[in-house]
C-alpha cells in the first residue's frame, strides 16, 4: 500500500503522506482532527463558524477563540507583507462578486460583476490581551487566502507529533502543500498544475522539494458565473483581472507560500520581481500558457495552452 | 408756511438729537454688557492653567522651546530606517524544489517478469506523487 491517504474535506480534498506505512493512520487520523477545529472556527459558510459570528458582530468586540485569533492574524500578518494586496476584508466584494454561498452549491448563471470598496485590513482591531477581535459594522473577513495554508501547517505538525519524529510527513490540502520531519530520499514528489484534481497527463511540471511547502494559487479553478473567480484584487473590489492564470511557490510555510501564490496573481506584471526580491521560487503560468520562474525554480518547461 | 414752521422748529429738533442721544448711549452699553459676558463664558468654556501654575510667559515658552528642540537626536540620513522594512518577512524555503528525476517509475507499470532468485526485503513504497494546484 502507498503511505498515503485521501478524502473530503474542506470543500476540497485532503491528503496525508508519510514515509512509514505503519504511521499513516494516526497521521491520517491526527490531520481530520485539526481539519474539523479549522472548520468550526474559520468557514464562512457554515453560519456557527466562528468566523460567521465574527462577521455577524460588527461593531462589538468578539470574544475570538485561539484556532480564529491565530487565523485572524496570520491573515492580516499577510496583508502587512503584502501592503494590502493579500487582504481578509474582502469578504463583502467576494459577496457581490457571487461568491456567497459553498462553491459547491454555485450555479453558473451569469451575474452583473459590482465592484465593492475593500474596507482595508487595517480597519481590524485585533486585542490578543482581552482575547477579542473588533470589526467595524458591515466589514465581512474572509480568510479563504490564508487559512487552508495555516489548516495545511497545522495539520502537518499535528500528524507528525502524532506519527514520531523519524517519520516525514506531507499534508496536502486543495494543492496547498506543508511537509514536515524527514522527507523520502528522493525527496517529496509534487505535480505543480493548474488545477489540484489534475489528471497526470493534464499540463504541469514534476519536481521534488525536501522540506518546507508549496503552494499554487490559480483563477482557473473555482470560477462561476461569467468569468467570476475567487481572487479578489483590493484595489478594485472585483475578481483580479491578471495576466497570470496560475502561481505556484515554495516557502519556508505553507502560509507564506500561499501569500506569495495569491500575491503574485493579484500583482500582475510586478510578480515576478516582487517574488525574486523575496528569493522565493516561483513559477508562474500567463493566461497563453508560457511560463516564468523565479528564485532558482527548476527550469521551465512548455505548457501547452 | 405755519405747519412747516411748527415741524422744523429749534425745540423739535432738540428733543429728536436727545432721543439719539440716548439710543447711542443705550447701544453702546448693551454690546459693552454683553462682550463682557460672552468673555466670560468663552474663559469657563476651556480648561485652562489648573491653580497654582503660573501661566507660560511668552520668555519662558521660547526659553521652554529652545531646550526641547536640543533634546531631541536626529539621525543622520544614512540611519534613518526604511519604513517598509520588516524583520519579519515572508520565508523561503531552506531549498528550491528540484526537478523531478525523469526515471520515476510510473505507478502503474507491470513487475518484471524476471523472477529473483531470493528477493530481498521490499524497501518501504514511496509516497505517491501529490498534486500542487489551484482549488
Amino acid at each position: 500500500m502507498s503511505p498515503t491517504a485521501s478524502w473530503p474535506a474542506l470543500g476540497t480534498t485532503a491528503s496525508v503522506a508519510v514515509t512509514e506505512a505503519a504511521a499513516l493512520e494516526v497521521a491520517r487520523q491526527a490531520v481530520v482532527d485539526e481539519l474539523e477545529v479549522l472548520d468550526a472556527a474559520c468557514s464562512r459558510f457554515r453560519n456557527d463558524s466562528e468566523l460567521s459570528r465574527l462577521n455577524r458582530a460588527g461593531g462589538c468586540p468578539f470574544p475570538a477563540g485561539p484556532l480564529l485569533m491565530e487565523a485572524i492574524e496570520v491573515a492580516l500578518r499577510a496583508a502587512r507583507l503584502s501592503d494590502g494586496i493579500v487582504d481578509p476584508t474582502i469578504g463583502e466584494a467576494l459577496i457581490l462578486a457571487g461568491y456567497d454561498r459553498d462553491f459547491a452549491e454555485l450555479g453558473d448563471e451569469p451575474r452583473l460583476l459590482v465592484g465593492r470598496r475593500v474596507p482595508g485590513w487595517s480597519c481590524v482591531s485585533v486585542r490578543r490581551d482581552r482575547g477579542t477581535v473588533l470589526l467595524p459594522p458591515g466589514v465581512v473577513i474572509d480568510l479563504g487566502a490564508t487559512a487552508k495554508a495555516l489548516g495545511a501547517d497545522r495539520a502537518a505538525r499535528a500528524a507528525a507529533r502524532a506519527a514520531g519524529r523519524s517519520v516525514g510527513v506531507l499534508v496536502n490540502l486543495g494543492g496547498d502543500i506543508s511537509t514536515r520531519g524527514p522527507a523520502p530520499s528522493r525527496g517529496w514528489l509534487v505535480r505543480v498544475a493548474d488545477d489540484h484534481r489534475a489528471p497526470p497527463d493534464a499540463p504541469g511540471q514534476m519536481v521534488t522539494i525536501a522540506s518546507g511547502a508549496l503552494a499554487t494559487s490559480s483563477t482557473t479553478v473555482r470560477r462561476w458565473g461569467a468569468g467570476a473567480h475567487h481572487i479578489i484584487d483590493p484595489r478594485t473590489g472585483m475578481p483580479a483581472d491578471s495576466r497570470w492564470c496560475t502561481v505556484s511557490a515554495a516557502a519556508a510555510s505553507c502560509v507564506d507560500a500561499n501569500i506569495a501564490t495569491t500575491a503574485a496573481i493579484v500583482l500582475g506584471d510586478e510578480a515576478p520581481r516582487w517574488l525574486a526580491e523575496r528569493g522565493l521560487p516561483a513559477r508562474l503560468v500567463d493566461r497563453s500558457g508560457d511560463v516564468i520562474t523565479t528564485a532558482g525554480w527548476p527550469a521551465a518547461e512548455a505548457v501547452a495552452a | 408756511m405755519t405747519d412747516n414752521a411748527a415741524r422744523f422748529s429749534p425745540s423739535r429738533r432738540d428733543r429728536a438729537i436727545q432721543r439719539v442721544r440716548r439710543a447711542s448711549w443705550v447701544v453702546g452699553a448693551a454690546t459693552a454688557g454683553l462682550a463682557a459676558a460672552l468673555s466670560a463664558v468663552a474663559a469657563n468654556a476651556f480648561k485652562g492653567h489648573p491653580h497654582g501654575t503660573p501661566a507660560a510667559s511668552p520668555h519662558r515658552s521660547a526659553k521652554k522651546a529652545r531646550r526641547h528642540v536640543r533634546r531631541v537626536a536626529v539621525p543622520g540620513p544614512q540611519h534613518v530606517p526604511a519604513i517598509a522594512a520588516s524583520t519579519d518577512g515572508l520565508t523561503p524555503p531552506s531549498s528550491a524544489p528540484a526537478p523531478a528525476p525523469s526515471t520515476q517509475p510510473p505507478p502503474s507499470a507491470p513487475a518484471s517478469p524476471a523472477p529473483t532468485p531470493a528477493p530481498a526485503p521490499a524497501p518501504a513504497p514511496a509516497p505517491a506523487p501529490q498534486t500542487s494546484g489551484g482549488s
